[in-house]
């Protein structure tokens, strides 16, 4: 990829559908993961991601069931190149990543108050910078995530969110790229979404 | 809630005269649904909107995810259904704020921007707000029962309860 005097929309189109930058979104998935493994202290499996564009009306079937209780985790991405990010826990694994990330038993912790989403919102933090410092090495670019905000809700209103920022008017679709985190027991489970900025993915 | 239920996904508006049917909005974020009852002729609809105005649009394609556009197509096909404007309940829920975090707050408004839409779409068209379930910072679950016009919403704290 040429680095240098991008601007954001063409990086992005470089990102999503060069061959050669495929690579690129592998190795910042697995910085990703790998910042969770360090943080949680256990080998984190990253699934191969993938770039798709997610008609809005198979929104909710994309994601599973819209009433479930989720913890989603939102952050922009901030600088040369744009964005959003939204990454998926269960809200159980959720609980189970505050025990872990605490060093306590699992099932230790009961409820996400404001410490424990505090503690997810900095592990997604760290999560995105480990992808977004692979995409900014390659491209040259200074790029960094904003600081998180932690919902706790149904998947559907927390999807809502990048829904609404991210099909503008002038699409019915959501391009998102993505990938699947999961522990060596499978208990943890986790949707990484990167979203490209609306203006740049049109 | 039994029946047969009809999902309304983000930019759908259905209208049915199923007595059996249920239409339901699942997990409303900033997204507003918009329902449409007439008991005389037992027609019911809801609108599922993810955005308030088509006014910086090129998309000549779905305009139901439009609140601007959406609550007068489903006006039309409540009537094209048999519904008459005069008998029309209106009742409206969703647009809330999902992102409190600090910096999110102003650039991000559209739950807010959603229900306003709504407000000046229905008050251009002669139609007035019976009940609502607006605002707040939580996700809810609507359903509308064909049968009876009987709206519920789901919240994950508060459960299911009855809004009209």
């Amino acid at each position: 990829m040429p680095k240098r005097e991008m601007s954001s929309s063409l990086m992005w189109l470089h990102l999503l559908t060069r061959p050669q930058t495929r690579n690129i979104l592998e190795e910042g998935m697995n910085r990703a993961a790998a910042n969770l493994s360090k943080m949680v202290n256990r080998p984190i499996k990253v699934g191969e991601p993938w770039v798709e564009a997610i008609p809005l009306s198979q929104l909710y079937d994309h994601i599973g069931d819209p009433e479930v209780a989720t913890v989603g985790i939102y952050l922009l991405i901030e600088g040369e190149l744009r964005g959003q990010s939204l990454i998926l826990f269960s809200e159980g694994d959720a609980l189970y990543l505050v025990d872990l990330l605490n060093g306590k038993r699992p099932g230790a912790t009961k409820t996400l108050d404001a410490l424990a989403r505090s503690a997810v919102g900095e592990i997604a933090d760290n999560m995105l910078a480990g992808f977004l410092n692979a995409v900014a090495e390659f491209t040259g670019s200074s790029i960094q995530p904003s600081p998180p905000a932690v919902m706790v809700d149904m998947a559907g209103a927390i999807v809502d969110v990048v829904a609404a920022t991210s099909i503008v008017a002038n699409s019915d679709h959501l391009i998102v790229i993505e990938s699947g985190f999961k522990d060596e027991d499978k208990i943890l489970q986790c949707r990484f979404w990167v979203l490209p900025d609306p203006a740049d993915a049109g | 809630m039994t029946g047969n239920i009809h999902s309304v996904s983000i930019g759908e508006l259905v209208v049915s005269k199923s007595p059996q049917g249920v239409l339901v909005a699942y997990g409303l974020g900033s997204c507003v649904a918009v329902c449409m009852y007439d008991a005389a002729g037992g027609v019911a609809g809801m609108l599922h909107a993810l955005l308030p105005s088509a006014s910086n649009s090129r998309d000549s394609g779905n305009m139901a995810k439009f609140v601007d556009k959406g609550v007068p197509l489903l006006l039309e096909k409540m009537k094209a259904s048999g519904a008459l404007k005069s008998r029309m309940e209106v009742y409206m829920c969703g647009g809330a704020q999902m992102l409190t975090a600090p910096g999110f707050n102003n650039t991000l408004n559209i739950g807010a921007r959603n229900v306003a839409a709504a407000e000046a779409a229905l008050k251009d068209l002669g139609l007035r707000l019976r009940v609502r379930d607006t605002g707040g910072n939580s996700g809810r679950t609507v359903k509308l029962r064909v049968s009876t016009g009987k709206i519920t919403v789901r919240t994950l704290g508060q459960g299911e309860k009855p809004l009209n």
